[in-house]
């Protein structure tokens, strides 16, 4: 047998007889098929309940009878963000953004987060296939592949190898070979988890996600591949297998928790999102310094009489409470949208300084490729976000538009007249919301810091362990 | 002999891992939860005195009427001011309804809690009822990775860095071969280990102490009162529950495993008590007792919307609708069926039907969630990190206990709305000036110690037992002789 | 000083000492000769409690170790056959260490740094880390450690085992010294040469059972030798 084949074997079964190898094997299986199981059937509920209820929410805004239109926009619709298949692997920011949120006169902000339903220990996470994939995986990588050099160099077996006459490449092409082999058993698992997916969305829609399956496997390949290199290169320059051990856990805990906890701490301390107090400060402000409505509604009455030649409230050919809604809402759209974009855009914000921060940690990077393929990162929720306040605006407009044309001028106040009422030939003028998320090609590409900083971990932890093998010493 | 272990540990390379690292992270997560205290000290000033500025600017429009008509002069009030303005208790109520306000936890400094995810702030609108506010707007990312306050420091890192540098008290000796020479002085091994173990746990226990003192000073500094109580058993347990990771690191050097092992070993149940437990609990508790979804809630909610809020297409079938609401609201409230504001009646009836439906809904879902909490708090026993993560939460205030009181005590806020502005409105009073300091202002009153230690007892137990078990097999293991 | 009556020591099936019986007077230097598993490193493991005996006694200044584990370590000085000290510690520092664990016991460092000048540690190693250490130099600290404690027994597992014979020589000097001054000394050995040289008395064990006891001045090199490998055959 050649000489790589024969270390590639002996370390192959020194990890099976160890029970490593077994152990990380089976617990991994066991942590994606519950991961799994659990994150398809939230998917399922979320996502088919969510659905469901958006339809009934439509057949409420279009079963509304006898009422202004002015009423109407305050019932409003609720939409609800919509789950995309890929959740079920990924869920994100999911449990974290709200699920909903009111579109209606008023502007609101997605409420009702899952998390609110959550006991206080949900605090580090959900288990997820992603997360197993994120932290376990690069976990049991450490604790396959810590001893694969130091283990041979304190027992003195390397040197003993060396002594023999095998050559020096033969033995590293091994080690690696023997380190490295385990690694095959993800293709089954991925394959696996492919399969059920398939099986459990039915065919088309999961041709639609596939594309988008691949990169996000790519990301954790990357990601795996750099603790490999990272391990095999502390085994390479460690004195002992404990200090090897040591630095590798560190760097684990380092990268998968402290780094981000880090990072969160420091982007709300220095880029802190506005709270709703802030958001509704604003727009308090903005109330404060309006005109007093009296005194405005009282000059558009007289700028629409003269307009129309008309002698009277009573004959002017459209309402002056319309006209004074719509006009109000245009002035203060800017103000309102500026300062929810705040929120959104510090979202953004921060989505940007998570992926430079994960120079620090490749799980950071790894994370946030795979939320925003997988369509619940916080870019895709502002998006969301956008494209429900497009829809609330056209809402508003339309239900203006209606008081505009259709409601009689009232005598001699600003309110709408007690006899003007609107039904489903309104109604009917909104559309039904609906969405369709940016193509994954811009999501690819929002995440080109974090896809550059994963290739260049990767890259570089490969370089570091080509070094530390290449000057490895026979001796500890 | 402690002060001669603290020498020699100071020599060791680990000894300015452990001070940075306990520092930094002391420092950061105790920095960084005073920022978030402060800010929730702020944000609900902030809504106390938005309402209150506009309840100012409608007592001067309101007060220009009135010397209007004083002066003889209501010919200069605009008539639209008079159907439907500030001097209308109707329209004070619904377009500025009272807010209740959660304050900062009295110990919110130490633990960011549900704080970050629950609402702190409820309008109360005489007929609206109760609705959320200003819902909390922090990155979602945020949430999701977790704050880093100093109890996630304390339940995370700190233990960490106890493993870290515990792993090895007898394995290093033991592989490096000083361990013979050790035990052939005339020196108690048990000593030794415990005082090693000791210098170590000394070193975090008082970084820990000193933050969480210097963080109640500048909280006291700045709002001029501190629960020292809470903040005592605060710290207690948070000392104890470092202890244990102490001890657990004692017991498992004294199985006389390689440092390799040991590290693995310990690592392990840090990662299996402080990551994975709590991850899987919800999944879990989910699993054992599914509750009904939000989104299912607000369905419910807006059918019951629509039912109550929806006319009837005709003439008849509408004043059907009206007797019918107000028969039923007659007979819960016989003291207003003689009131004359018949408009204002109907609308109250219809708020209060449709409040009466969401509680009944918001009961069922209510129950469903508690009872998985039940099942939460059951299955994160099995962590110590998962209970006293809880002890914690609950002691600092930003928990569900303190959460559910405010709820109470915003639905008590809202009768009292009801019965300031609902005589108002249903005789059809003109407001004045001066009733605008009659309006009921919301104060929270703190949930007292007995409240909110109560529900702790079986937590505190709980803990008390993990410390007890671990406490019995070290000692046990601390009879046998050192494996050489 | 040093007495062993009747001291048995059991693993599981295997019987790792049997029944020895032996005693070191002061000043007297018993060597204990025997190949790889004769049970030599167990009698020293049970003079110093670190295993506990299956039956009978080991006593040091005619107290049992058994009962008074920690106490009797005071009289007894100890070298392994690998002096490990601390690596991050300097020579003069590790001593400081392990002689700050004696009770009653405190030298200045002017003290210290004399100890180790007795046992022939070269004056600029003393505040190097051990790291640098050779192994005749760990060596020489573990014999500053053993002379710190002024203990009245000192017991010796293979203490020349990877010396030179200059170091070796000079380590011979240190024991004799030692016996010179009243300490009673247990030395275990393969070296048949330095325990002739330093003993006074040789005790030759196979298999747990200490087989002869014989003087060495009664007996010459060869002829030990030739002993040796007849209770090894």
């Amino acid at each position: 047998m050649h000489p790589i084949y024969r270390v590639a074997r002996r370390d192959l079964i020194e990890r099976w007889r160890d029970g490593r190898l077994l152990w990380s094997s089976v617990s991994l299986c066991v942590l994606l098929a519950v991961s799994f199981g659990f994150g398809w059937h939230t998917y399922e509920l979320r996502g088919s309940q969510r659905k469901a209820i958006q339809d009934s929410e439509r057949a409420r805004w279009l079963a509304q009878r006898y009422r202004s239109p002015h009423v109407a926009a305050g019932q409003g619709v609720y939409v609800f963000r919509p789950e995309p298949l890929l959740a079920s692997l990924e869920p994100g920011i999911d449990s974290f953004a709200g699920i909903a949120t009111h579109a209606e006169e008023d502007r609101h902000f997605f409420t009702w987060k899952p998390a609110e339903d959550e006991l206080v220990a949900h605090r580090f996470g959900e288990v997820s296939v992603a997360s197993v994939l994120q932290f376990v995986v690069p976990l049991f990588i450490i604790v396959l592949l810590y001893s694969t050099f130091t283990r041979d160099r304190e027992t003195g077996i390397l040197r003993l190898t060396m002594s023999l006459g095998v050559k020096r490449w033969h033995y590293v092409a091994g080690k690696l070979l023997g380190g490295l082999a385990p690694a095959l058993v993800l293709v089954p698992l991925f394959l696996s988890i492919a399969i059920a997916l398939r099986v459990l969305a039915g065919g088309a829609a999961f041709v639609e996600v596939v594309p988008a399956l691949i990169w996000i496997a790519v990301s954790f390949l990357l990601l795996f591949a750099t603790f490999a290199a990272l391990a095999l290169g502390v085994s390479a320059t460690a004195k002992s297998s404990r200090t090897a051990l040591l630095f590798l856990l560190l760097c684990w805990c380092f990268t998968g928790f402290i780094v981000p906890h880090l990072a969160v701490a420091l982007e709300e301390r220095f880029a802190a999102t506005p709270t709703a107090s802030d958001v509704l400060n604003v727009l308090h402000l903005y109330a404060l310094a309006e005109r007093d409505h009296g005194d405005e509604f009282d000059e558009i009455v007289a700028e629409l009489m003269q307009k129309y030649h008309s002698p009277d409230l009573a004959h002017l050919p459209v309402s002056p409470v319309g006209v004074n809604r719509t006009r109000s809402m245009e002035r203060g759209e800017p103000v309102s949208v500026a300062a929810f974009d705040s929120v959104y855009n510090s979202y953004l914000r921060h989505d940007r300084l998570m992926q430079w921060i994960s120079l620090a940690s490749p799980t950071s990077a790894a994370q946030d490729i795979s939320t925003s393929l997988a369509g619940t990162g916080p870019g895709e929720f502002v998006d969301l976000a956008h494209a429900v306040e497009a829809y609330r605006y056209s809402l508003n407009q339309t239900m203006n538009r209606d008081i505009v044309e259709h409601c009689p001028p009232t005598i001699p106040g600003y309110r709408l007249a007690d006899d003007y009422h609107r039904g489903i030939e309104v109604w009917s003028q909104v559309p039904a919301f609906s969405y369709t998320p940016v193509n994954l090609n811009t999501r690819i590409l929002r995440e080109g810091i974090a896809w550059s900083i994963s290739i260049f971990w990767c890259v570089l932890a490969m370089a570091f362990a080509a070094f530390r093998i290449a000057r490895m010493g026979v001796d500890a | 002999m402690f002060l001669r272990e603290w020498k020699f540990f100071y020599k060791l390379p680990i000894f300015w891992i452990v001070l940075a690292v306990s520092w930094l992270s002391l420092g950061l997560g105790g920095w960084n939860g005073y920022k978030r205290w402060s800010s929730q000290v702020t944000q609900a000033r902030l809504l106390n005195q938005q309402f209150e500025a506009t309840l100012a600017r409608r007592q001067e429009s309101l007060s220009k009427i009135e010397k209007a008509f004083a002066s003889g002069h209501p010919e200069t009030i605009r008539p639209s001011n008079l159907i439907w303005g500030v001097t209308q208790p109707q329209f004070i109520s619904a377009n500025d309804p009272p807010v209740s306000v959660l304050p900062a936890a009295p110990l919110g400094f130490l633990a960011t809690g549900r704080s970050d995810t629950l609402p702190r702030s409820y309008t109360s609108s005489a007929f609206r009822g109760l609705e959320p506010n200003a819902p909390t707007t922090d990155d979602p990312v945020a949430l999701l990775i977790g704050d880093f306050d100093l109890k996630f420091v304390v339940l995370a890192i700190l233990p960490l860095i106890l493993v870290l540098s515990c792993f090895d008290l007898l394995a290093t000796e033991r592989e490096d071969g000083t361990l013979r020479l050790l035990l052939s002085q005339p020196t108690s091994f048990r000593r030794l280990l415990l005082y090693r173990a000791s210098v170590r746990g000394v070193l975090v226990g008082v970084s820990l102490l000193v933050t969480i003192v210097a963080l109640a000073f500048a909280v006291y500094l700045a709002s001029g009162f501190i629960w020292t109580g809470r903040l005592a058993v605060y710290t207690t347990v948070s000392e104890a529950y470092l202890a244990f990771w102490l001890l657990a690191a004692v017991g498992v050097n004294l199985l006389g495993r390689s440092g390799t092992s040991n590290s693995l070993l310990l690592g392990g149940t840090w990662a299996i008590m402080v990551i994975f437990l709590p991850g899987m609990t919800p999944v879990l508790a989910e699993a054992i007792s599914p509750t009904p979804s939000r989104a299912l809630y607000i369905d419910l909610a807006r059918a019951a919307r629509l039912e109550f809020y929806n006319a009837a297409p005709d003439e008849q079938g509408r004043k059907l609708q009206e007797q019918t609401m107000l028969a039923a609201f007659f007979k819960r409230h016989p003291e207003w069926a003689k009131e004359p504001n018949r408009q204002s009646l109907y609308l109250a009836s219809k708020g209060e039907e449709f409040n009466l439906e969401v509680e009944k809904i918001t009961k069922q879902f209510d129950a469903a969630r508690e009872h998985q909490d039940k099942i939460s708090a059951s299955i994160s026993v099995f962590s110590v990190t998962a209970t006293v993560d809880q002890i914690l939460t609950a002691i600092s205030g930003n928990s569900d206990a303190r959460q559910a009181t405010f709820l109470r005590q915003s639905l008590k806020f809202f009768s009292r709305q009801k019965e300031y502005f609902w005589p108002r409105i249903f005789r059809n009073e003109v407001f004045r000036t001066s009733q605008f300091v009659e309006i009921p202002r919301f104060a929270f009153t703190e949930p007292s110690t007995q409240e909110v230690f109560q529900p702790l007892l079986p937590l505190g137990l709980v803990f008390g037992a993990w410390c007890a078990s671990l406490t019995i097999i070290t000692l046990w293991q601390l009879r046998r002789k050192p494996i050489l | 000083m040093l007495e062993a009556i009747q001291l048995t020591k059991q693993y599981g099936s295997h019987l790792a000492l049997d029944r020895l019986n032996l005693k070191v007077e002061p000043g007297e230097v018993f060597c204990l000769l025997g190949a790889n598993g004769a049970g030599k490193t167990t009698t020293i493991n049970l003079f110093l409690n670190f295993v506990d005996p299956t039956s009978g006694k080991a006593l040091i200044n005619g107290v049992d170790v058994a009962t008074d584990p920690v106490g009797t370590k005071r009289f007894v000085s100890y070298i392994p056959e690998h002096v490990m000290l601390y690596r991050h510690m300097t020579g003069l520092e590790n001593l400081e260490y392990f002689t700050g664990l004696i009770p009653g016991v405190k030298y200045s460092d002017e003290q210290l740094i004399n100890l180790l000048r007795t046992a022939g540690l070269p004056e600029e190693a003393t505040n190097r880390r051990v790291e640098g250490y050779s192994k005749g130099m760990r060596q020489k600290v573990g014999l500053a450690i053993a002379a710190a404690k002024n203990a009245k027994a000192l017991l010796l597992d293979e203490p020349t085992s990877g010396l030179d014979p200059k170091a070796s020589n000079t380590f011979s000097e240190s024991i004799a010294e030692m016996s010179a001054h009243g300490v009673a000394i247990l030395m275990a050995t393969h070296d048949l040469f330095r325990a002739k040289e330093s003993g006074t008395r040789i005790g030759i064990m196979r298999d747990g059972v200490l087989r002869e006891i014989l003087r060495c001045s009664e007996i010459s090199h060869s002829e030990l030798e030739q002993l040796y490998l007849h209770h090894m055959n």
